[in-house]
């Protein structure tokens, strides 16, 4: 299975007169079939890291490589298509669509092959993640956070990629949502063989991962 | 879900918005439609004018006693003449009135003939007072008038002025051999001369009617000048007599200010009597190929077209002077409308771009929907605008057009041309859209 490899990323940003480093020469790995936490606290980079882990941006030093191959080489827009999906704190699920259409407007975009009968496979990924017919063809406005939160993993499923990051994902529900959510990721990397890398600053959601990784200073520290 | 399909949720989830940009997609394109079809109208409506229209007989005191007057059947219908490739456009000449009669000169005694005949048919005048003519070349003596119309069938007639075959001792019916051209050739050119034989098939009197002395001497003074009865009578004299009874068909090819480029023809024929109508109707269906679908008639005017054109004309003033201005304003004001609600839309465009969408695809996106607008306005528009035009052509008596595509198509690449440009600002705003600021 394909690896997700950090080889020497920097990354500085201007904080007033000063240039922050939040990334310091990072060299990390991250395997298929394991959940990951990346911990700490707020304003340490975790998000910055997972933006660029994820495609949305490019660090000023080092390399990404999936499978391989440099991302930036491959094309962000198409590595976002094709091979990652990330899940916000905020859900990010158009609004004005139902449930089941932004999971088929993901599935449209994706260069990936789908089975023909994608719609159907868009509801039984909704009701993978306990979102059941009714709701699936609900405006997602309609759905309470948790469950906007479930359509967002679904979507990030519904593509067939094997990276999904998340960036905060239980930050906006209650206890109960969150450990379900969290439940949630666990199976799809440890049953569904995905390499699901989650950001958090909670030690309760990030004791449920395979590995933790805490970053500090820009720099990271397994645990 | 492809980006038509995503454009068409989004047209139908905001409704309110689609409404607004429908609003003004309806008027404009209203706008557009009435513009092209008024312009197709006047085209039209002149075309059928020729058609169908009523055909005046005009009836002139300057003929000759025993003709009572002329028809001149115009033949535009361009675009059949065409299509039907019935006349070989090859022989067609390029003609402008004073080309469809030419003159030379010769002096008296002198039988030659000049370069340009045609192999038609010709005929000579004779001018009685050179040194009174103000023409300068009648001054000469004899004057050779040829016409390529007259004679089609029998290009070796011709046609002499009395006086003529008084001083050369000839007669109806009698040959004589002229120096001419064997092909006809531009005016210009200096062809090679043969000679040919030429029967005489009729004579002129070179004595005008008191008719046309009447008439010349009423133009002269109208117009301001001194009364020239040394060519006019003579010509009118001869040709119009001999010409009597048939008809004769011109045609022509160059450019039309309403058909562009085009090939017409037209026939002409002098009235012994009003019986002569319905033969002139039968002749020009013989030459043309096409049925005649006129009414001919005598106290006709042709006001009543007129008037519906000068309607047509007046709507297209006034729409040609609003209606750019127009457009320029609802492009305006649909670019900002959709720069506004595409701020409204950046996190819908973020969550695209952290899908991995191209921006060519959400540009699309973004055309499609206003494309979708666009097309139901114009369904809309098209027949609000078709019947309103219908309505006005019943009461102003111009043409009612019927349901027609060439304006629809013109519209909607009008309509297109729009949404291409108030896209434009939107889509270099979606451009720089920075998803991570956005979503994270």
């Amino acid at each position: 299975m394909e690896k997700l490899e950090v080889k020497g990323l920097s990354h500085q940003f201007r904080d007033g007169e000063k240039l922050r480093t939040v990334l310091d020469q990072i060299d990390l790995i991250f395997e298929p079939g394991k959940l990951y936490a990346i911990l700490g606290y707020s304003g340490s980079g975790k998000t910055t890291l997972v933006s660029f882990l994820s495609g949305l941006d490019k660090a000023d030093k080092g390399t990404i490589e999936y499978d391989g191959i440099n991302i930036e080489t491959y094309g962000l827009d198409k590595y976002r298509r094709n091979k990652s999906s990330i899940v916000f704190q905020q859900y990010n699920l158009i609004e004005f669509q139902t449930a089941h259409q932004n999971l088929m407007t993901a599935m449209g975009i994706t260069d990936n092959e789908l089975p023909p009968n994608s719609s159907d496979i868009a509801y039984n990924l909704l009701d993978f993640v306990g979102i059941g017919k009714t709701k699936a063809d609900r405006k997602v406005k309609m759905l309470s956070g948790g469950e906007q939160q479930r359509v967002a993993i679904a979507r990030s499923l519904a593509t067939n990629v094997d990276l999904v990051f998340a960036d905060e994902p239980t930050g906006n529900l209650d206890s109960e949502s969150e450990r379900e959510i969290i439940k949630l990721f666990k199976t799809l990397a440890n049953q569904y063989n995905k390499c699901v890398i989650l950001v958090t600053h909670s030690d309760q959601v990030a004791s449920s991962a395979d590995k933790i990784l805490r970053i500090n200073d820009g720099k990271i520290n397994y645990e | 879900m492809n980006y038509f399909k995503r454009a068409l949720i989004h047209v139908k989830a905001n409704l309110g918005k689609s409404l607004l940009i429908f609003i003004i997609f309806l008027v404009t394109m209203g706008a557009v439609s009435t513009a092209f079809m008024t312009s197709r109208m006047y085209n039209k409506t002149l075309e059928q004018t020729f058609k169908d229209g009523t055909v005046p007989v005009y009836v002139r005191n300057s003929y000759p006693d025993d003709l009572i007057g002329n028809i001149t059947y115009n033949w535009n219908d361009y675009q059949e003449i065409s299509s039907q490739q019935k006349f070989d456009i090859a022989e067609l000449e390029e003609v402008e009135s004073s080309d469809i009669s030419m003159y030379s000169s010769l002096k008296p005694g002198q039988l030659t003939m000049p370069n340009e005949m045609l192999d038609y048919g010709l005929s000579i005048n004779y001018v009685k007072d050179p040194e009174q003519s103000v023409s300068e070349e009648n001054k000469e003596a004899y004057q050779f008038n040829y016409d390529k119309e007259l004679f089609k069938n029998n290009p070796q007639s011709i046609i002499l002025n009395d006086l003529i075959l008084d001083e050369n001792n000839l007669e109806v019916g009698d040959t004589i051999v002229l120096d001419i051209n064997s092909d006809y050739s531009e005016v210009e050119s200096i062809p090679e001369l043969e000679e040919q034989e030429f029967t005489i098939v009729g004579s002129y009197s070179a004595e005008p009617t008191q008719a046309m002395i009447d008439n010349e001497n009423a133009n002269a003074e109208e117009y301001g000048f001194e009364p020239d009865l040394t060519f006019s009578y003579l010509y009118t004299n001869a040709y119009i007599p001999l010409s009597a009874g048939k008809s004769y068909l011109k045609y022509y090819e160059g450019v039309d200010q309403q058909n562009g480029e085009a090939i017409g023809a037209s026939a002409t024929y002098y009235l012994k009597s009003l019986d002569d109508v319905s033969k002139f109707k039968t002749d020009v269906e013989a030459l043309t190929g096409t049925q005649v679908e006129v009414e001919f008639d005598l106290n006709s005017e042709e006001s009543e077209t007129a008037e519906g054109l000068s309607v047509i004309i007046g709507i297209q003033s006034i729409l040609n002077y609003f209606l750019l201005f127009g457009v320029v304003v609802v492009i305006v004001l649909l670019t900002i409308l959709i720069t506004l609600f595409i701020r409204g839309r950046k996190k819908e465009i973020g969550i695209m771009v952290a899908l991995g969408e191209t921006k060519r695809n959400i540009y699309f996106q973004l055309v499609f929907e206003q494309v979708i607008i666009m097309s139901l306005a114009t369904i809309l528009a098209y027949p609000i605008c078709l019947v309103i035009l219908t309505v006005l052509s019943s009461k102003f008596g111009f043409l009612a057009l019927g349901l027609t595509i060439v304006p629809l198509i013109q519209s909607v690449i009008v309509g297109v041309i729009i949404i291409g440009l108030i896209t434009l600002i939107p889509a270099i705003y979606t451009l720089r859209l920075q998803p991570k600021k956005i979503l994270l």
